[in-house]
């Protein structure tokens, strides 16, 4: 086998690629590398001190009360994707953010300084590519700069890129990003940040935060076989939280990864602030699924556990405070994966209609000749929303079922829930019950716990889950169900399906300019126009590649949303159904698909 | 993964369920949803938007040599100037697509500057690939052939890397060989080189 040569000339770009606020992502991946190599667990002495030079246009990153590195810490921290780490406690988990430090330098050149235990004094030099440690010295590159003269560690960021150092020397931003991310270790254990970026030093303070009116904690609660949620506070205030403190901040090792909007009603939600904190095992468990920049974590079952539990808690909270709930509206991490399982389903599910005149593998065109049975009404007390998180799942990730039942009568109901997934070999897997009053005119959320899938256990292929609502009688009054499945690649859409796919035109200089996408083809193919200036406007906020990437998938499950509604309208004047009750009821399909597809709730 | 369509933007007819048939300009990319390789599709979207927008910003550019020389027909000064400009798709690593972008090129949006419309999109890719690598010879070689006589030679792939077999080819064209004649005797320099292909 012979050695793969790797380019790692734009390793930094691709890196810092990751962050949407390379600045904040500066100081997470500086507090982060720090804090790690602090001498005593509670931090004692510890400090990080963040200056910029404006004679030399560099910042150094040097921090007190640490170890330095000796000999096998220097040679871990000149590694790239060390993997290994994520398997320790340590904050870090590839030792990749030290790239960033790179993607802030007009040559990308990083200087190190290290003060190991032992006294040994560590240099070296390097870009994303290359590094020495052996001949250079300090003194070389600045030869008006001491060498680090206490145990510790100094980075120099050299000649910093214009547009980035502007950036990065508004100070009351940056100080705030610091006081967002490490306020945990602030509070408990003292730990100071010193920023000095115009000649002045000054030291972050913990956020201010409004005084509370209402709180709540749950403490060393199990989360499955994962691990243990130390504590989870919840603080309602008596004026707005501060923005970027508003949600349940998620904390792994003092530092904030993210923070879970609350769903409510705005103005409830803007005097909420939290967080979460772990035991060892749960904080290792996120660790794992946590993604590189440190910014959020990736769909995987420790995850989503402890964001379904933080979820519950926060929505009873929120009851607790009003009666009225309002779903968040937001763009989550995870939402175009939702979003895409696609105006298909939604139209399946709110206008099943449409999808029988479409032009999926397989499907069957409607006879013109034989009119259409019109539609039964559906039943008052029934299941409106019914369906899973994915339509395919991995082994390590866990079904998260969503599930509301809606009572459109004037009178209280008493109702059964029994739901249940089966493989395809018809082996019951999971079969909650519920027995549930529905309060006149109202909708009810259940929350269905999660369902993980584990590789000796359970089998892949399809699944299927199937909810049925019965009558105090124990009459069935409405069913519904969906598939999905495990490790195994799902089926194209066969038969009745509204969109095959997506295509792009440009639109610019003809007749359709001003259209946002042309009417579906024959072959159920929907031409978005790429030139109009909605998309543009689109692709031109995105503030990162990927983030663009997301935008353009949802931005074309609009256009699929607008062009079903469009059908819709057309079907119902030919079968003459069009009136203002059937516009405005199309009116509310639209919204609803709306919601579901590009408004999901993050929560 | 697979990794989504490579391709560009091309004219293509659609046709909607009344009949009514529509020619666009329609990305090669599209997002099958549901697919789970939904970004991928967007981020080739984008890239293939990135070469559009090259492609027409050459074509500017061409256009304006075209209007200095009203006698480009074949005309091998028009056609190396051209050549030049056709090297954006190796500065903007554009190279593995050339094809595709010699067929938007010449046969969907600008037939008029590349030896004018052909029957189909692989006979007017020939036009412009031509350009290209006249585009890389030295000034000095340009004008010891005519434009048919580099079209033979441009024919034998990477033929022009070679310096010496180039010289010995060019001076069989200076002494008027063309065509059939011109070919065979690239095969004959070739094959006594031990490189015939």
């Amino acid at each position: 086998m012979k050695k793969r040569p790797v380019n790692l000339g734009r390793t930094d770009e691709n890196i810092a690629d990751q962050y949407d606020d390379k600045c904040e992502g500066l100081q997470k991946d500086a507090g982060q590398n720090s804090w790690d190599a602090r001498l005593t667990s509670k931090g004692k002495d510890w400090k990080l001190v963040l200056k910029y030079h404006p004679l030399l246009n560099c910042l150094t990153i040097e921090d007190f009360g640490t170890c330095g590195m000796n000999g096998e810490r220097w040679q871990k921290y000149q590694s790239l994707w060390d993997t290994t780490k994520a398997e320790s406690k340590d904050l870090g988990a590839r030792g990749q953010g030290k790239f960033l430090f790179h993607y802030f330098s007009k040559g990308k050149l990083v200087l190190t300084e290290s003060l190991d235990e032992g006294g040994v004094y560590r240099f070296s030099s390097g870009t994303t590519e290359e590094y020495d440690d052996e001949i250079g010295k300090l003194s070389d590159f600045i030869p008006s700069a001491k060498p680090l003269d206490h145990q510790g560690t100094r980075i120099w960021i050299m000649d910093l890129k214009p547009d980035l150092r502007d950036e990065l020397l508004d100070y009351k931003e940056f100080m705030n990003h610091i006081a967002k991310t490490w306020w945990e270790i602030i509070r408990n254990w003292n730990a100071t940040f010193i920023v000095n970026f115009d000649g002045i030093e000054r030291t972050v303070d913990l956020p201010q935060l409004p005084a509370v009116e209402k709180e709540k904690a749950f403490t060393n609660e199990k989360i499955s076989d994962l691990g243990r949620i130390k504590k989870l506070a919840l603080h309602y205030c008596k004026n707005e939280v501060p923005t970027q403190l508003r949600g349940v901040a998620v904390q792994r090792g003092g530092m904030t990864i993210l923070r879970l909007p609350v769903s409510a009603d705005e103005a409830i939600k803007n005097r909420i602030y939290g967080y979460c904190t772990f035991d060892e095992d749960l904080e290792l468990e996120l660790k794992r699924v946590e993604f590189p920049n440190h910014f959020g974590f990736a769909s995987k079952r420790a995850w989503n556990h402890v964001k379904e539990y933080v979820r519950r808690k926060s929505d009873e909270f929120v009851q607790e405070i009003s009666p009225v709930r309002k779903r968040e509206v937001g763009l989550s991490q995870d939402l175009v994966e939702q979003a895409v399982r696609i105006v298909n389903d939604l139209v399946k599910e709110y206008a099943p209609e449409l999808a029988s005149d479409a032009t999926g593998s397989g499907g069957k065109q409607p006879d013109p000749n034989k009119p259409r049975p019109p539609k039964p009404p559906p039943p008052p007390i029934r299941i409106d929303v019914f369906r899973g998180n994915a339509r395919k799942l991995e082994y390590d990730e866990s079904l998260i079922t969503e599930c509301e039942l809606i009572n459109d009568t004037a009178d209280e109901a008493r109702v059964l829930l029994q739901m249940e997934i089966r493989n395809e070999e018809d082996n019951l897997k999971f079969n909650p019950k519920y027995t549930l009053q529905l309060a006149h005119n109202s909708r009810k959320g259940i929350d269905i716990p999660l369902v993980d899938f584990q590789e000796n256990i359970d089998k892949p292929g399809e699944y299927k889950g199937t909810a049925v609502l019965a009558n105090a009688k124990g009459e069935e009054i409405h069913r519904r169900s969906f598939t999905f499945y495990l490790h195994e690649e799902p089926p194209p859409p066969k038969g009745k399906v509204f969109l095959s796919k997506i295509g792009f035109l440009l639109g610019k200089g003809k007749p359709y300019e001003r259209q946002k996408q042309l009417q579906l083809t024959d072959k159920g193919v929907l031409y978005v126009n790429f030139d109009h200036p909605d998309l543009v406007h689109v692709r031109e906020q995105a503030r990162s590649s990927k983030a663009r990437n997301h935008e353009i998938v949802l931005y074309s499950v609009k256009c699929g949303i607008d062009e079903a509604v469009q059908k819709l309208l057309e079907l119902r004047y030919n079968e003459g159904q069009l009136d203002g009750d059937e516009i405005r009821e199309i009116k509310r399909k639209c919204d609803a698909m709306y919601y579901d597809a590009v408004l999901i709730s993050v929560a | 993964m697979a990794k989504a369509k490579r391709g560009t933007v091309r004219k293509k007819k659609i046709k909607f369920p009344n009949g009514k048939e529509l020619e666009i300009d329609a990305f090669d990319a599209e997002i099958v949803l549901g697919n789970r390789e939904e970004l991928q599709s967007a981020e080739e979207l984008l890239e293939q938007a990135e070469i559009e927008e090259s492609a027409q910003a050459a074509l500017k550019e061409i256009d304006v040599i075209a209007q200095r020389r009203p006698d480009r027909e074949k005309n091998i000064w028009y056609c190396y100037e051209v050549g030049k400009i056709l090297q954006f798709v190796d500065e903007k690593g554009f190279t593995d697509r050339k094809g595709l972008i010699w067929r938007r090129m010449a046969y969907d949006l600008r037939p008029d500057l590349f030896g004018g419309e052909k029957k189909n999109a692989e006979e007017a890719k020939r036009y412009p690939e031509t350009m290209y690598h006249l585009g890389k010879q030295l000034e000095e070689d340009v004008g010891r052939a005519t434009f048919d006589q580099w079209y033979e030679i441009l024919k034998f792939k990477d033929i022009y890397k070679e310096k010496k077999l180039l010289e010995q080819i060019l001076t069989a064209c200076e002494k008027g060989l063309s065509g059939v004649q011109l070919r065979q005797r690239i095969k004959d320099l070739r094959s006594s080189k031990g490189k015939n292909k």
